[in-house]
C-alpha cells in the first residue's frame, strides 16, 4: 500500500511538471510587460530583469505570498504559482511597477 | 519737535534696512552669477546639458529654507549625504556672510514660492498612532532600505546599477525637517528639483499616515542631530 500510494505521488508530481507552463514577465522602463497574466496553479512565472537597474518582484496576497529579493540587471528570477487566486505583484523599489495574476485550479 | 525727530529718525531706519537688505540681494546675485550659474543656470533651473553624473538642481522647485540653503552651499551636499561630490563646500573660497548673501539671493529670487508653499501645509506627526509609526519602520525596510540601506546610509543593495543612475542619499547625514522627508518620499527627487527620477514619489502607493510614519522612523532613528 505504501508503495503505491508513493508511487501515485510521484506520477502526479511528475504530471504536474510536465503540465506546468512557463510564463515570462519583463520588467523594462520600470514597467512589468504583461501586467496580467492567467495561469494555472503549478505554472512558472520568469521574472527577467531587462532594465540596467536593480528591480524586485513581491507579493503579500493571500494566494501566494513570496519575495523574490534584489534582483540584479539582467538577472533572472523563477516563481511557482502555488494556489488558485488573484495575486498582486509589486516591486519594491518602483512604486508604480504592478502585475496581476489570475491563477487558476 | 520731538515727535518730527521720531519719525525722521524711523524713516532713516527703514531706509537703511531696506538699503541693507538691496545691498545684501546685490552681493548675492553677483556671486550666484559668477559661481553658481555656471551649474545652476542664471535662471536657477539648472543646465540642461554638461559632463555631470548628477545633473544640478533645479533650485526655482527647492523646498530648502534660506538657513538650509546657506549651509548646503557652506558645507557642499556631500557633507549633507549626496553620495557625490558635484555641489562643492563654498566655505574654504566665501565667508559666512558671502554665503548667506547667496542664500539670501537664491531663496527670494528661485525658491521663495516652492518653500512658502511648503510651510503651508499642515504637517503633525505628534498624533500618529503606534501601528502607523510600525508601519512606518516596516515600510521603511520593505522599500526605502532598497537604496538607502537598512541603516540609511546610501548603501542599498539596489544601489549596484551598471547605468550608474542611482544615487541615494545617506539619510543620516540630511538636513532636512522631517516635513520635508516626508514631502520628498510622497512627491519624489524630481518634484522638488532633482534632474533625475531616483527617488520615486510613494504617494502613489502609500497614503500619508503611512509616510509620516516613514518620515518619523527616519527623522528620529536614522538622522544624527548635528
Amino acid at each position: 500500500m505504501k508503495k503505491i500510494v508513493t508511487l501515485f505521488l510521484f506520477t502526479a508530481a511528475i504530471s504536474t511538471s510536465i503540465y506546468a507552463k512557463d510564463w515570462v514577465v519583463v520588467q523594462k522602463n520600470k514597467t512589468f510587460h504583461p501586467n496580467q497574466l492567467k495561469v494555472k496553479a503549478g505554472d512558472r512565472i520568469i521574472f527577467k530583469n531587462d532594465d540596467g537597474f536593480a528591480h524586485n518582484a513581491f507579493s503579500d496576497s493571500e494566494a501566494d505570498e513570496f519575495d523574490i529579493g534584489m534582483q540584479k540587471p539582467g538577472q533572472d528570477v523563477v516563481v511557482t504559482m502555488k494556489k488558485p487566486g488573484k495575486v498582486e505583484v509589486e516591486c519594491a523599489i518602483h512604486p508604480n511597477m504592478h502585475l496581476t495574476i489570475d491563477v487558476e485550479k | 519737535m520731538i515727535r518730527v525727530l521720531a519719525a525722521a529718525s524711523l524713516l532713516i531706519s527703514i531706509v537703511t534696512a531696506d538699503s541693507t537688505k538691496s545691498d545684501i540681494m546685490n552681493k548675492g546675485k553677483e556671486i550666484f552669477n559668477q559661481t553658481c550659474a555656471g551649474c545652476h543656470g542664471k535662471d536657477g533651473t539648472g543646465l540642461k546639458q554638461g559632463g555631470f553624473n548628477v545633473q544640478p538642481r533645479d533650485l526655482t522647485k527647492s523646498i530648502l529654507s534660506e538657513e538650509q540653503i546657506f549651509q548646503v552651499a557652506k558645507k557642499g551636499t556631500f557633507h549633507w549625504g549626496a553620495v557625490t561630490t558635484g555641489m562643492p563646500a563654498w566655505e574654504g573660497v566665501y565667508d559666512d556672510d558671502s554665503l548667506k548673501a547667496v542664500a539670501h539671493y537664491l531663496y527670494n529670487r528661485f525658491a521663495k514660492e516652492s518653500h512658502k508653499k511648503v510651510e503651508e501645509l499642515n504637517y503633525d506627526s505628534s498624533k500618529l498612532s503606534a501601528k502607523a509609526l510600525k508601519r512606518g519602520k516596516k515600510i521603511f525596510f520593505r522599500n526605502c532600505a532598497y537604496c538607502h540601506g537598512k541603516e540609511g546610509k546610501g548603501n542599498g543593495v539596489a544601489t549596484y546599477n551598471p547605468e550608474k543612475s542611482i544615487f541615494p542619499y545617506d539619510l543620516t547625514k540630511i538636513l532636512l525637517t522631517e516635513k520635508q522627508i516626508f514631502l520628498f518620499a510622497k512627491y519624489g527627487g524630481k518634484h522638488w528639483g532633482s534632474q533625475k527620477d531616483d527617488m520615486p514619489g510613494w504617494g502613489v502607493k502609500y497614503d500619508d499616515e503611512t509616510l509620516m510614519g516613514v518620515a518619523r522612523y527616519v527623522e528620529t532613528h536614522l538622522k544624527q542631530k548635528r
